[in-house]
């Protein structure tokens, strides 16, 4: 069994191909089952956002799996591609955007996909949402196993535990974010504080429902039109001002957000020179999301008057930007461990139905040597029955404990197992099951002498990693 | 002994204060608030070693603290320090008084290694009481206005990195500019009352001491003088009448001249008025 990713990105593909692939989440679960069928895979789970399209998968035989994923998906896009008057699907029309990877490379992409470090804004939280959304609907539809759950589980801890313990997700990385945080280091605290909001533009409502939600005392909101302004204060506790009492808005509030679509200026120099005389001096904030601006921004040069306008703003999340991308270097240590601890897991998960199995054929052997044993001696009384039985359990559980713990000893430190050991192994357990698993334990290392000197860490887990094909988006 | 004790205390007051300057500065570099922690207790710390100096030097010296440079500075600097923790709590800027620390504590450095004379200096006619109380309110409200300054300087900083735009300030927030105007007029609040009351036990003591409340003393005359720009001061401040970069400005050319007149104090004259 081995897992097994097909997708694509924003990196990878462009937004004529994503749009082909971006169904709604309604049609995960049948397309997981359709899929599992056709592709004869042992689990699916499928992830679409507006940035990516991943189909995660346990297969036997991961070759044909991703091949069989690989045609369904670009299935899916033509017929999407064709209602939209696209014809140009020939068969592999899709290959190149595809990123596919096996293995612990799997692994890998999904932890740094969970840790936001495949987002197209680096360190967003929104993408956990997001996976824990498509987990829980593959799970509902049953289409997830033992490998596909731990993997997702354990890819949504990390997202946690990196968003805790760095700041790959800290800081402002959009407009009205920005503005929010602006607000705040100029102020410090909000609570005492009062904001106005002028105009119905999408950031600026963002902007003012989160100071509001950051304690901001009073949020007005002024619009041309009255019902608009009460139909937004509305959704964030604020309170709605008529147009015309701007002027006494001004004198009153200490940040002024205006996101309006008018093509002139809404706050001009007159009315703020007004304002900072009746406010006697007392500083006054403004800041302009609108495009065409809003604000006069000779306003700037008022003694106690301070514009910003969207540039400012991008700064700042530009600014932001490159510090979430120092984090980088971190969040790739901490993702390291966490594979590392996935990999053990893995690898117990791997021999544990051969240990079940030897185990299985130990009991029944012994089984039947007692049943043998007290038939023969009808008139043994019930202590000595069970004295018997221990003693057998016993016997088995001490032989056995050996040749399992050489069993995970192996399998944990994926040592070069030579064939004289693969051929002790397959003897020692020797069954069905003991063919299958000794010989991926012994595929799986014998890359150990390739990749051993192309992987840069020394830990064991990069010993089993393989890639087909190009275009990795990691 | 008790001058070795008085010695020692101004040192480790000077160190006190340097340790609670550097702290408070990686403070801000870092955003640690143990440090910030750390820096307030050495504070206070160097706070108490001043007074315990002042106390060693009572006890040593059975004369009145200001007959020398160096009593005259410790306790100057004991009022800075009071005024500077007092702005700290009471208003919440950490940031006020690490500035100022390290040349207070250059000052208590020096204080260490200036003589201390050990017979009386000061005719025994100036000798009362009100000398005390004259002396110490007068530093409290110079400390306090001094303190104002260094909030307007605060505040005139602050609203050139946000004029300018530098985006530094997202890193390393001072204070808002609303608290910094805040915490301004508060200390001119305080200051005036006591260097009212510090002038008032002045004549006081000038009557007991020479016959006659007034003397034309030019810091005598200054005192008054800035005395009164202090009041009217205070008055425009008072119930949010006045705020802003103005005002900052004003607080720090006021204590401006409260530093050149203690200066011309102390090189110009020759009178019984300079330490």
């Amino acid at each position: 069994m081995h897992l097994a990713l097909v997708g694509l990105n924003h990196k990878s593909a462009p937004i004529e191909v994503r749009e082909g692939l971006a169904f709604p989440a309604s049609l995960w679960p049948s397309h997981s089952s359709e899929l599992r069928n056709r592709a004869n895979l042992a689990e699916v789970l499928i992830l679409t956002t507006c940035n990516r399209t991943e189909v995660y998968a346990v297969a036997a035989r991961p070759e044909d799996g991703m091949a069989a994923i690989q045609s369904y998906l670009e299935q899916i896009a033509g017929q999407y591609l064709a209602k939209v008057g696209e014809c140009r699907t020939h068969p592999g029309f899709l290959h190149k955007h595809f990123y596919r990877f096996w293995d612990m490379d799997v692994a890998r992409h999904a932890f740094r996909v969970a840790a936001g470090l495949d987002s197209m804004i680096l360190g967003e939280p929104q993408i956990l949402g997001q996976l824990r959304a498509a987990f829980d609907v593959a799970r509902g539809a049953q289409t997830t196993g033992v490998f596909l759950n731990q993997l997702f589980r354990h890819s949504i801890e990390v997202g946690k535990r990196v968003r805790a313990t760095t700041s790959i997700g800290s800081g402002a990385a959009s407009i009205s974010q920005a503005a929010v945080e602006l607000a705040r280091k100029m102020f410090g605290e909000l609570t005492d504080k009062r904001v106005l909001l002028v105009g119905a533009g999408k950031m600026g409502e963002l902007a003012a429902k989160n100071l509001a939600a950051h304690g901001a005392a009073t949020v007005y909101v002024a619009n041309r039109t009255w019902e608009r302004a009460r139909e937004i204060a509305g959704t964030f506790h604020g309170q709605a001002v008529s147009f015309e009492s701007l002027d006494d808005r001004l004198v009153e509030c200490d940040v002024v957000i205006s996101s309006t679509g008018a093509p002139h200026f809404v706050i001009d120099q007159k009315m703020v020179r007004r304002a900072m005389r009746a406010r006697r001096g007392r500083a006054l904030f403004f800041i302009d999301i609108a495009v065409p601006r809003d604000i006069d921004p000779a306003i700037h040069g008022l003694e106690g008057a301070f514009l910003y306008n969207i540039d400012d703003l991008h700064a700042v999340v530009q600014a932001n930007l490159e510090q979430r991308a120092a984090e980088i270097g971190r969040v790739e240590a901490i993702l390291d461990q966490e594979l590392a601890r996935f990999f053990d897991w893995l690898l117990e998960r791997k021999v544990a139905p051969l240990i079940a199995d030897f185990r299985q054929r130990a009991e029944r052997i012994r089984r039947d040597e007692v049943e043998r044993a007290l038939r023969g001696q009808p008139g043994m009384d019930e202590k000595a029955k069970a004295a018997v039985e221990a003693v057998s359990a016993a016997l088995v559980n001490k032989l056995l404990h050996g040749p399992t713990m050489m069993l995970k000893e192996w399998a944990r430190s994926g040592k070069a197992l030579g064939s004289a050991e693969l051929d002790l192994a397959m003897r020692l357990f020797s069954g069905a099951v003991a063919e299958e698993v000794v010989s991926e334990l012994g595929n799986g290392v014998r890359e150990l002498g390739a990749t051993r000197e192309e992987s840069e860490t020394s830990t064991s887990f990069s010993l089993l990693r393989r890639r087909v094909g190009e275009g990795s988006a990691c | 002994m008790l001058t070795l004790a008085f010695r020692v205390l101004l040192g480790s007051a000077a160190f006190s204060l340097f340790l609670a300057s550097a702290l408070a500065f990686y403070h801000v570099r870092r955003q640690n608030t143990d440090d910030a922690f750390w820096s307030s207790v050495l504070a206070a710390g160097g706070w108490l070693l001043e007074t315990a100096a002042i106390a060693a030097g009572l006890a040593a010296w059975k004369h009145s603290p200001f007959e020398s440079s160096a009593w005259t500075l410790l306790v100057f600097i004991w009022a800075a320090t009071a005024v500077a923790l007092f702005v700290e709590h009471r208003f919440g800027l950490p940031v006020a008084g690490p500035p100022i620390f390290p040349l207070l504590a250059l000052g208590l450095v020096a204080a260490m290694f200036l003589p201390i004379p050990v017979e009386r200096h000061l005719a025994s006619e100036l000798q009362s009481p009100w000398v005390v109380v004259h002396v110490t309110t007068m530093f409290w409200g110079y400390s306090a206005v001094g303190w104002s300054c260094l909030t307007g300087l605060f505040y005139l900083l602050q609203e050139r990195r946000l004029k300018a735009k530098q985006l530094s300030f997202l890193n390393y927030p001072f204070p808002a500019l609303y608290k910094l105007d805040a915490v301004g007029t508060g200390l001119i609040s305080l200051g005036f009352p006591l260097l009212t009351v510090g002038l008032l036990s002045g004549f006081i003591w000038a009557k007991q001491a020479f016959g006659s409340m007034w003397v034309w003393e030019p810091k005598i005359v200054m005192s008054v003088l800035l005395w009164a720009f202090y009041g009217g001061f205070a008055a425009m401040r008072m119930g949010s009448r006045w705020q802003g970069r103005r005002p900052a400005i004003v607080a720090v050319i006021g204590f401006l001249a409260v530093v050149l007149t203690f200066l011309g104090g102390i090189l110009v004259t020759d009178s019984f008025h300079r330490f």
